[in-house]
């Protein structure tokens, strides 16, 4: 089979499972909002076989570049909507309650895979610099990185949500206020490493190629800036006991600019990184 | 007076609001550098526009070193104190893991009777969750037993791990800063680049460096540049012959390849393109040979640009040399230069030259004599890069222990066959653990009948 014909297809299969993803929010929405319980399994499992039609996509892609899905934003919206997805589902399989995290997780997927797909999917071969190992690494980190925060951003949603509608029985088959701020605590926690590694990886990457391990580069100052700011969410709760709803909205501000440094920056500002767009 | 204000400063260094002040003014460094144009990516030619157009504006970013604000005195100040409240709490988190568990919060406190259980069984169901028998001995009242039972154990130095790690990380900063040696070099094929400090291009060394010698020759015997059908690099290499103690070793250089000579390392940069030579006969009989080094094009089809004076003759040359005349190419298959050369502002000759052909301009002669490639090559020195990778293992290894593995001890006190309490300590995500100390004690079969 020719490789326009399976590009072709794989686009197709994008498509189909953006579809699946959109039902799953539907159902996700539906069960939050109407405080419904019955529609969290259905929605769980329309985003798993979403999640099948994402990976033949991903797998179809990955066979005719010959390369991972980490190259061209359409790529690596793809393969991120994929990496939170599968993050997701393993979170929801392990914690039973945190399932209705997945009315934020599956809209903000497909979102990415939505603009991703209006975005050009033509073929882009890999340039010198950019093969090696620590890209792989680097990439795949800031995925989990995303992942890690998005769960957590699910988990400070529920939080708000319960705290407001907390007394209808719907609510309060969700873990309680405290365990679901701990549980925000937890996934940052693990942001945290990912977007470490995410750093650590670049560098690594930047000094093999160019010799210099930190350049202040926009997109690396901005990489630090963003982890800077979850370093002060993690001190702050520590020291200034901030919990709760207020660890919450800061957690929506720490997420914002993360998706500011992945998504924005390196789309709109000239630096080391525009070449691998 | 003295001791009081050494107490003062210690508390500041040690204090929390401290630590969130220094993130907090951290960041603000990094968007004012992010946000304002710095000298380091600007031409100067930027600046003095801006000098030009706002002057008050410009003279107060200067003043502040707004526009060099990752070398400017008020962030080395910053990173100072970074350093200095890093240790302090290195060295508090140390002496506090070094003391015996303190602060249980009592997830229990009535009286349970356990129906019977043994240590035994009660062992086994904290081994089924992982908890290790840390502790045993005498309650604080006559007849009780204490159990302490603890998991993660190494979670506890988590925290000391990761921001050694930090430290570590800064202080590599610190050491590049000062003591870096980096220099570029463009080489032609067949050119040997003697490695000194005089002959590179262009260096960046560190504070307290003055000069940069490789203590090496290279030579540039082969380039190779290969493309993917798009017109996108494929790979990027230089073939050398590093010249060391009169010994020849032949190696590569490529992309993410470097090469490591006693510690100073050869990379493959980007940059390359063509070396175009010229040989100037003048009517007096006078030779000179002269080489220009164009930049490889932007794009596929395009031409290798360059414009340049002749040195000694009073020309200005100015040149679009196209790798292939028949196809898009960045081989130099069949070459052409388009030349258009010029003195004192006026036109002497315009058209096509192919290699090895001359033409004349006024009395004198001017002919293209060959065609090679350069390679840029960055040679580097900094010891500063293995500490960062250092920092770097410790950093990661200390977040995974402070994550992933939080320390948890639960001290169960019993007299007889009764659990009179159960208490348990954590350091993060203390909601999580009361649950999991709810389900223990489920297990445990406590409240049950008590």
């Amino acid at each position: 089979m020719d490789n326009l014909l399976m590009l072709k297809y794989e686009v197709i299969l994008h498509w189909i499972a953006v579809v699946f993803y959109i039902l799953a929010t539907v159902f996700f929405a539906y069960s939050v909002s109407f405080q419904k319980e019955r529609g969290i399994k259905p929605a769980m499992i329309i985003t798993l076989i979403g999640l099948l039609f994402h990976s033949c996509a991903l797998g179809i892609r990955w066979w005719v570049t010959g390369h991972g899905p980490y190259m061209m934003k359409y790529e690596i919206l793809s393969s991120n909507a994929w990496v939170v997805i599968v993050m997701f589902l393993i979170v929801a399989w392990r914690y039973t309650k945190l399932r209705p995290t997945g009315v934020v997780v599956v809209p903000l997927s497909f979102l990415m895979m939505t603009i991703g797909l209006f975005m050009n999917p033509e073929i882009k071969k890999l340039p010198p610099s950019l093969k090696g190992i620590w890209l792989v690494i680097h990439v795949t980190f800031n995925h989990m990185a995303v992942g890690a925060l998005i769960i957590a951003l699910g988990t400070s949603v529920l939080y708000i949500l319960k705290e407001k509608k907390g007394d209808t029985d719907f609510f309060r088959k969700f873990p309680s206020l405290k365990v679901l701020d701990a549980y925000s605590y937890k996934f940052v926690g693990f942001g945290f490493i990912f977007w470490s590694i995410t750093l650590v990886a670049g560098a690594i990457w930047a000094n093999q190629a160019w010799g210099r391990y930190w350049g202040w580069d926009p997109i690396e100052t901005w990489s630090l800036i963003t982890w800077l700011l979850y370093g002060l969410y993690l001190h702050s709760r520590l020291f200034l006991k901030w919990k709760g709803k207020k660890a919450a909205w800061m957690l929506v501000l720490c997420f914002i600019v993360s998706m500011m440094t992945i998504y924005f920056i390196p789309f709109t500002i000239r630096s080391l990184h525009t070449a691998y767009f | 007076m003295f001791i009081r204000s050494r107490q003062k400063t210690k508390r500041f260094f040690t204090s929390p609001k401290t630590v969130i002040l220094l993130i907090v003014i951290t960041i603000i460094a990094c968007l004012l550098g992010v946000l304002i144009p710095q000298v380091t990516d600007k031409s100067p030619l930027y600046f003095e526009a801006w000098r030009e157009k706002s002057p008050y504006t410009f003279a107060l970013v200067e003043f502040l070193q707004l526009n060099r604000v990752y070398t400017s005195f008020w962030f080395f100040i910053l990173i100072a104190l970074v350093l200095v409240t890093l240790g302090y709490s290195i060295y508090l988190l140390v002496k506090r893991n070094l003391r015996q568990d303190r602060g249980y919060s009592a997830q229990s406190t009535e009286v349970f009777r356990t129906g019977g259980e043994t240590v035994d069984k009660i062992k086994r169901i904290f081994k089924k969750r992982r908890y290790r028998l840390t502790g045993r001995g005498e309650g604080e009242t006559e007849g009780e037993q204490e159990l302490v039972f603890a998991k993660n154990s190494i979670g506890r130095w988590g925290s000391v791990v990761f921001h050694s790690g930090i430290f570590i990380i800064i202080v590599s900063a610190i050491v590049t800063f000062s003591f870096q040696k980096r220099g570029f070099v463009q080489i032609m094929e067949g050119e040997v680049f003697s490695g000194r400090n005089s002959d590179f291009l262009v260096k960046d060394l560190g504070l307290f460096v003055k000069t940069f010698d490789a203590g090496f020759k290279t030579h540039l015997s082969r380039f190779r540049h290969t493309y993917w059908d798009t017109g996108a690099i494929k790979s990027l290499q230089s073939s050398v012959v590093v010249i060391k103690n009169n010994k020849d070793t032949e190696h590569n250089v490529s992309i993410n390849s470097p090469l490591d000579i006693n510690g100073v390392k050869v990379y493959q940069s980007s940059n390359y393109g063509y070396v175009l030579s010229f040989l100037f006969k003048e009517s007096t009989g006078e030779e000179v040979m002269t080489r220009f080094l164009l930049d490889k094009p932007d794009r596929l089809g395009k031409p290798a640009i360059g414009r340049s004076a002749f040195p000694d003759t009073g020309y200005m040359l100015y040149m679009k040399f196209y790798p292939d005349i028949t196809r898009p190419s960045f081989y130099p298959s069949k070459p052409i230069l388009y030349l258009l050369d010029a003195e004192k502002g006026k036109e002497v000759f315009r058209g096509l030259l192919m290699p090895g052909q001359a033409v004349k301009i006024k009395k004198d002669i001017l002919q293209f004599a060959a065609i090679r490639n350069w390679s840029g090559l960055i040679f580097a020195r900094d010891i500063g890069t293995n500490i960062a990778y250092i920092g770097f293992v410790i950093t990661i290894i200390g977040m995974i222990i402070m994550y992933f593995f939080p320390y948890k001890s639960i001290r169960l006190t019993m007299v007889g066959d009764s659990i009179i309490s159960i208490k348990g300590i954590t350091k993060r995500y203390h909601a999580i653990f009361g649950e999991e100390v709810n389900n223990i004690k489920a297990e445990l079969g406590v409240g049950m009948d008590g």
